[in-house]
């Protein structure tokens, strides 16, 4: 059976992280309130402190995007694991016991695009904004991500 | 990546390419597999540290096609066939993580 690899990339690296441009105060009070917030914010500005193109405003703008997603995510769900995507867009990658994945890409103009597989036959797909309101069809996604499975 | 395998992430095409690069590996060892992946890490500077194994069975599965491109090596392989949105090509990434197969490189 003929078969194909996908070379993976090494990990970035932890570069320490910068807080230009994002509400400093507002912030720095979250994430004092919550540690694995901290992480994740943290893992965050590391991609973006690691970019070749940090200085380039759609960067910046996708950072910040992002931090706006993470701040809002419901405290009661599991950490996700934050990634670059090829086109520069920040990933948000949920994993379940079983398998199930559900995975958020946050771009510059807080447009989320989101996909979730949680069996061979239940997947879905689609986009929304990031506003004043975390999108439901996300939240939906990532309890769907660790429902126990029969 | 992670524990538990590979991140869609990796298999995403980049920014206006409708394509990912692959590496036909059938027949090898994995002696003669991890300096394939150094090929393709050479273009962007980085060595590879891990790799994910996806049959051709696979591939054609999560509805991509498979061609031939000898440029930078002779088992080069464009997986062509991705859909134009970031959502549903997210959604093939999911699907292609779930018949692929996690290999880290052994230290040495």
């Amino acid at each position: 059976m003929p078969a194909y690899s996908a070379t993976l990339d090494t990990p970035l690296l932890d570069v320490g992280f910068s807080q230009e441009a994002v509400r400093v105060a507002e912030i720095e009070s979250l994430l004092a309130a919550s540690p694995r917030l901290d992480d994740l914010v943290n893992d965050i500005l590391d991609l973006w402190d690691s970019s070749s193109l940090r200085q380039d405003d759609t960067v910046r703008k996708t950072a910040n995007a992002a931090i706006s997603f993470a701040l809002q995510l419901p405290r009661s769900f599991p950490v996700p694991e934050v990634s670059l995507d090829p086109d520069g867009e920040v990933s948000f990658d949920w994993t379940g016991r079983d398998g199930q994945r559900f995975s958020v890409s946050v771009n510059a103009a807080n447009r989320l695009a989101f996909a979730g597989r949680f069996s061979a036959t239940s997947k879905l797909h689609g986009v929304e904004q990031l506003l004043e309101v975390f999108p439901q069809e996300i939240t939906r996604g990532i309890r769907r991500t660790f429902e126990y499975r029969r | 990546m992670n524990s538990k395998g590979p991140k869609p992430g990796a298999f995403l095409p980049a920014k206006a390419k409708a394509q990912i690069s692959m590496m036909a590996i059938d027949g090898l060892d994995d002696i003669e597999i991890w300096p394939l992946g150094d090929v393709v890490g050479e273009v962007r500077g980085r060595p590879a540290v891990a790799r994910a194994d996806v049959s051709a069975d696979g591939i054609s599965g999560c509805g991509l096609s498979i061609v031939a491109d000898p440029e930078p090596h002779p088992r080069h392989v464009n997986v062509t066939g991705w859909p134009a949105s970031k959502e549903e090509q997210k959604l093939v990434a999911l699907d292609l993580c779930d018949r692929a197969v996690l290999q880290r490189r052994p230290a040495n």
